[in-house]
């Protein structure tokens, strides 16, 4: 019905544009008149609509009541509805992950606006919930595993939609923090694949961090003071400005820069690489989001208790002071024990050589134990 | 008796060992050639390093596989030939006989685990390395040393059975692996288990990853990383 009375409404408006461009005589005033009859219709239409949408809640809502036994869970502030039978199964893994990466978030408004629905993804039930926030109704988010997955899968999935969900009370954070961008520090990386990253990013600054220049890792995190051609320099050498060039014009050399790239790359100018890299709108920072929110992980952990609304206060603030802010140790501290952390990390390559080796060598010893038993030495 | 048995075993396999042993010593050498920051560039990247490194690396378990393979051959080829003759007029068991035989490879195998050992420490010498990456020539060895002594044991009861067992074993081994997928999928009709799994996957994945006795094979070969 609403669909029809849509259509009618767009021929009606279509018919009365062909007539319009027709008619330059027409005035302003017919021309309102003729618009505001057209109200009456729509108003008809978005109460159709409404009138459709609560039928379909109300279908849904009573399917579900046949077809689906369900209760609601509350693990602190995190309210979650699942089938009866899986209760235990929420509560547990729930509690578990919010103990484990949670622990500084002691209150989060966002929570309150959102609710998580967690059941099998194999033996799917239809859960419907009207439920309402403090501002209009709750943001559904559904958690559905397989139960063939492992409980560390089930964790990992279910702290990436609670993160989430929490990471909305910062988005009332300041510009330079937002511009700062450090992910989702509630479902940062590990420190062990962070060490990796570090390890691998080809900047001077980079390597100056790794080994123990906490202003190097300031700078690599775009937290240093410099600015401009200053700060590239901090961050990379001339050979790696120049191969940061290079990689980006390989292909092409058009446009109106092309000048300077052919004076950067075949000259190695590193004055005309300086210019491109100054005037290039992308982020050049040497540690991207997935290591910056590392760090700010960091900072919730030192601050424990009350840091998350620590960092969410932090509105006007720089990233540093934000850190500052949340950790409740100065930046370079908390910095020098977020690298510290990070080398104490290290993956180690080899760790399970030694009992890998053992197990080989069990193997040996069990195939020498067949060629013991199996026997050419016997007569006919 | 240890020591004959070592004797006629590096009568068999020197010419071969030799080989093996300059390969050995090589094989690490030629991966890292080229390896690193190019002249006049400062690359850390890891990628940098394991570019070149990793096109080399099927070679590493493939080299382990061949000595291990030809050790054991060599071990049973001299009993084979002369129809356990000798063997028969030792005044020793059957088991202590095998014993002391492959002890004889296992320490035969010792010889090119030693050249790649050295060969892996001076290419590792070779590459100067920036902060934050390490080279791993030592563990790189103890790898390839494991991975000649599994095939060489593995080759080496093959070898000593009749070719009658043998026969039989790889018979099992290569219907499981053509007929096992047709078995799951008929029996996923009637069991949830086999319509959900894979049963010749997870024998496979346990083979080479978990617990199985490929997994020398099939784990890390780095001889640069983080």
């Amino acid at each position: 019905m609403f669909r029809r009375l849509l259509l009618g409404a767009l021929a009606a408006s279509l018919g009365w544009t062909n007539a319009l461009s027709g008619q330059t005589q027409q005035t302003e005033s017919e021309l309102i008149q003729q618009l505001d009859s057209l109200r009456p219709l729509l108003e008809r239409a978005e109460a159709e609509l409404q009138a459709y949408e609560a039928h379909v809640r109300e279908v849904a809502r009573s399917w579900a009541s046949e077809v689906a036994r369900v209760d609601t869970v509350r693990v602190g502030q995190v309210r979650i509805i699942t089938p009866v039978e899986q209760v235990e199964a929420a509560r547990n893994l729930f509690a578990e992950v919010w103990e484990h990466h949670f622990a500084s978030v002691d209150h989060s408004p966002a929570l309150d606006e959102v609710l998580f629905t967690f059941q099998w993804s194999d033996a799917r039930v239809p859960i419907f919930t009207d439920a309402v926030g403090p501002h209009g109704a709750v943001t559904v988010h559904p958690v559905e595993y397989d139960s063939r997955q492992s409980r560390a899968v089930v964790e990992a999935r279910i702290r990436s939609v609670l993160a989430l969900a929490v990471s909305m009370d910062l988005s009332g954070l300041g510009t330079d923090y937002r511009r700062w961008d450090p992910g989702n520090p509630l479902d940062a990386r590990s420190l062990e694949s962070a060490y990796r990253i570090v390890a691998m990013t080809q900047s001077q600054a980079s390597r100056a961090c790794l080994s123990g220049d906490i202003d190097a890792c300031a700078s690599a995190m775009g937290l240093g003071t410099a600015t401009g051609v200053r700060q590239i320099e901090d961050w990379y050498s001339p050979n790696e400005r120049w191969s940061l060039i290079a990689r980006t014009y390989a292909g092409a050399r058009m446009g109106r820069n092309s000048n300077t790239i052919a004076a950067c790359l075949d000259e190695r100018s590193i004055e005309h690489c300086d210019q491109i890299l100054v005037d290039a709108y992308r982020d050049l920072t040497p540690y991207r989001s997935d290591v910056r929110a590392t760090l700010v992980a960091h900072a919730l952990e030192v601050g424990g208790q009350g840091s998350w609304s620590r960092l969410r206060e932090s509105a006007d603030m720089t990233p540093s002071e934000a850190l500052e802010h949340a950790s409740m140790v100065p930046a370079e501290e908390l910095i020098a024990s977020w690298l510290h952390r990070l080398v104490e990390n290290r993956p180690d390559t080899y760790e399970r050589l030694l009992p890998k080796s053992g197990l080989t060598m069990l193997w040996a010893l069990f195939f020498a134990a067949l060629a013991m038993r199996s026997t050419r030495w016997r007569m006919g | 008796m240890y020591q004959p048995m070592l004797f006629l075993h590096w009568k068999q396999a020197r010419t071969f060992l030799a080989l093996a042993v300059v390969a050995a010593f090589a094989l690490p050498l030629l991966a890292s050639e080229g390896v690193g920051a190019p002249r006049g560039v400062d690359v850390s990247s890891l990628d940098a390093y394991r570019f070149g490194f990793e096109a080399w690396l099927p070679f590493f378990p493939a080299l382990a596989i061949l000595i291990g393979m030809t050790l054991a051959l060599t071990a049973w080829n001299w009993d084979h030939r002369f129809d356990h003759v000798y063997a028969l007029s030792l005044p020793v068991t059957r088991w202590q006989y095998t014993v002391q035989k492959m002890l004889a490879g296992v320490t035969l195998a010792l010889l090119p685990a030693v050249g790649f050992w050295l060969g892996a420490n001076v290419a590792a010498a070779s590459i100067a390395l920036p902060e934050g990456l390490n080279a791993y020539p030592n563990e790189l060895a103890v790898r390839f040393f494991f991975a000649i002594l599994l095939s060489y044991t593995m080759l080496f009861a093959a070898a000593a059975g009749t070719i009658r067992t043998t026969m039989w074993v790889a018979g099992v081994i290569l219907c499981f692996v053509f007929f096992g997928n047709i078995a799951n999928d008929f029996l996923g009709y009637y069991y949830d288990f086999f319509a959900r799994e894979n049963v010749v996957l997870i024998v496979f994945e346990w083979m080479f990853e978990t617990a199985g006795p490929f997994e020398v094979f099939s784990g890390s070969w780095s001889l640069i990383d983080v």
